[in-house]
């Protein structure tokens, strides 16, 4: 990943270390609850079979995700995808759109690529809509999101389709609010000097031109390594806050809010926001609340949390101004919202718990 | 230091998958079809470390940001899986037989019953050929799911059958009467996701509180009808009148799978 875009290690350990002891206050919890029901061994166990399971499922994609993302990062050029986008506003935005089928790229692993498409000319709204889209119609993760739910297939179309559209209504609606006076450019130029060259150490597309596969892997697998830290180090915070929280919260509670038909739809964006799991595993993790939460509930999960979690946030604040990414999140939110009670408003075509 | 305990972490990761492939114990956490998706992630795993070892410069070893803490921590979990809380904290279990926390899932409220959702019913009683009418049916690992699904998709048209089930008792708010739920964990990803997947047993038997953990129960099948309790909307579902109930000392087995 572009160091100059996750930005500086110190902002990187602030990130990560403020959200060390939400980890350690939910361990204590687990913990006093044990201890209430008579140091009962259960409840540790639970947590721990709820994590390794998701971990175990979701893991392997997240390995694989880091591997495409390095292959693209090095081999493939931002000038090529720059020169395939469409000078008109709607077409560049569905095209932008489109190629998520074609981009194996995380949410993670698209703001480097939408900043060198930005840097060489590509327009604003093809930038947005191309890093909104691409992370939730990848075939990965609309590979993931099949096996997650192989029962309902349903869920990989309502992701693809209304995914797709929320990720083109949001390009379209800023490219007529905003211009790319919302880069910051000091940000970028600074970000450029004092990261990307040293940090790169010019390896971007950088691949060896010739060679035999091991020399091709000595380029790929650091790369892949690196790449799969920085996110994974999120996902293993996503699970296991998703573990405690499943653990945790009494079942009927989580299926009274769960339920509810606008109540559910924020939970889960808020949800999807704190928890910044890759969109290549989120899919499981969505599934895993399945008989807790509301049909729309797990789509506006799905559909939000690729296009805007709190990493991605923090990623997004190296390369733009603060109003406007707080705009970019209120649309994905409302558009997210509005999908989520959508689907909720169809029961009968999309039956997801299990009533008959 | 920080990252040599991360490359340390990461091989563990690799062997923990190759053990849990090797050993069978994968199924106590995933459904058996991401078994390639699992060998794939122990090859890259073992991958991933060696190249953190020998591939990526010494230098970075100073700026590997924060966040190995959370890869290490599941880690540290492992010793916790196997039932009454795995071999760390067995000696504290107050449970005999051994207590899963399948178990607590299990008995933990649930909608009840929990049939499979209607597009899988469809399916299955759409691609499979139909069970005679007046037969015996007994559930086991292998056809649980399939029968669960078809009795489910048309339980009228196995009234009168006998059937055999093994499950663990729930009881829950719903419980009515005689009525209880024998059910197994349905698991469609993984154990987090798993949900209780059971029939209702009504019968002089099974009234009271005194039953409870895994049974073997064999019955006639009617219909009922039952009343989700969160949604409201009611089904006709079957039901098992129960003729003879056997405790089990432990599960014949947990987790079935689509």
């Amino acid at each position: 990943m572009d160091q100059a875009v996750r930005g500086s290690p110190f902002k990187a350990d602030a990130r990560i270390l403020a959200l060390y002891p939400l980890v350690f206050a939910g361990l204590c919890i687990l913990a006093l609850k044990s201890l209430r029901s008579g140091f009962s061994p259960i409840i540790l166990e639970r947590f721990a079979v709820t994590t390794l399971s998701i971990l175990v499922e979701a893991l392997p994609f997240l390995l694989l995700g880091s591997l495409v993302s390095a292959i693209i990062h090095l081999y493939v050029s931002e000038e090529l995808i720059a020169r395939l986008i469409p000078k008109s506003r709607v077409l560049g935005a569905l095209a932008a759109s489109f190629m998520g089928f074609v981009f194996p790229l995380c949410e993670c692993g698209i703001v480097p690529v939408v900043r060198g498409l930005m840097k060489k000319g590509a327009p604003l709204h093809v930038g947005i809509t191309f890093m909104l889209a691409v992370p939730m119609v990848n075939p990965l993760v609309l590979a993931s999101t099949w096996l997650a739910f192989v029962q309902f297939p349903q869920m990989v179309l309502f992701r693809g389709i209304l995914g797709l559209a929320a990720a083109v209504t949001i390009g379209l609606l800023l490219s007529f609010l905003a211009d790319r006076r919302l880069l910051d450019p000091d940000v970028l130029l600074s970000a450029i000097a004092s990261h990307v060259l040293p940090a790169s150490g010019g390896r971007d597309h950088d691949g060896p031109a010739d060679g035999g596969l091991f020399a091709h892997l000595k380029v790929i697998l650091p790369h892949a390594a690196e790449d799969f830290f920085e996110v994974g180090r999120y996902f293993f915070l996503g699970v296991i806050l998703s573990s405690m929280i499943q653990v945790l919260l009494p079942d009927e509670s989580l299926r009274s809010i769960g339920h509810s038909m606008l109540l559910s739809v924020v939970v889960m964006i808020g949800a999807a926001y704190v928890l910044s799991v890759c969109s290549e595993a989120d899919a499981f993790i969505a599934r895993a609340f399945m008989s807790q939460f509301s049909p729309g509930a797990l789509v506006a999960f799905l559909i939000f949390g690729p296009m805007m979690d709190l990493k991605n946030t923090l990623m997004l604040s190296t390369a733009f101004r603060g109003r406007f990414i707080l705009v970019l999140i209120g649309a994905v939110a409302l558009v997210s919202a509005i999908i989520g009670i959508g689907v909720n408003l169809l029961p009968s075509v999309f039956a997801l718990t299990g009533v008959p | 230091m920080r990252r040599g305990i991360y490359i340390g972490a990461i091989a563990l990761y690799s062997a923990y998958f190759g053990y849990l492939v090797l050993s069978g114990r994968l199924t106590d956490l995933v459904n058996p079809r991401m078994r390639p998706f699992v060998i794939f992630g122990a090859v890259v795993l073992a991958l991933f470390a060696g190249a953190e070892l020998f591939l990526v410069p010494s230098r970075r070893s100073r700026t590997l940001p924060s966040g190995v803490a959370l890869v290490v921590l599941p880690l540290l979990l492992i010793p916790l899986t196997g039932g009454n809380g795995g071999f760390l904290l067995s000696s504290f279990a107050p449970q005999n037989p051994p207590t899963l926390a399948a178990d607590v899932a299990l008995s933990a409220p649930a909608s009840m019953p929990a049939p499979a959702p209607a597009p899988a019913r469809t399916a299955a009683a759409n691609t499979s050929p139909p069970v005679p009418s007046g037969s015996s049916l007994t559930l086991t690992e292998k056809n649980y799911f399939s029968l669960y699904t078809k009795l489910y998709a048309r339980p009228a048209s196995f009234r009168g059958d006998t059937i055999e089930i093994t499950g663990r008792i729930i009881r829950d708010g719903t419980s009515a009467g005689n009525q209880l739920l024998a059910a197994h964990l349905l698991m469609w990803c993984c154990a987090a996701d798993a949900v209780p997947a059971g029939f209702l047993c009504s019968g002089p038997m099974m009234a009271g509180t005194q039953l409870d953990g895994w049974v073997r129960i064999r019955g006639t099948l009617s219909t009922t009808k039952w009343a989700d309790p969160y949604s409201g909307v009611t089904a006709t579902v079957p039901l098992v009148n129960v003729s003879s109930v056997h405790r089990l000392a432990s599960a014949d087995f947990v987790y079935v799978y689509p």
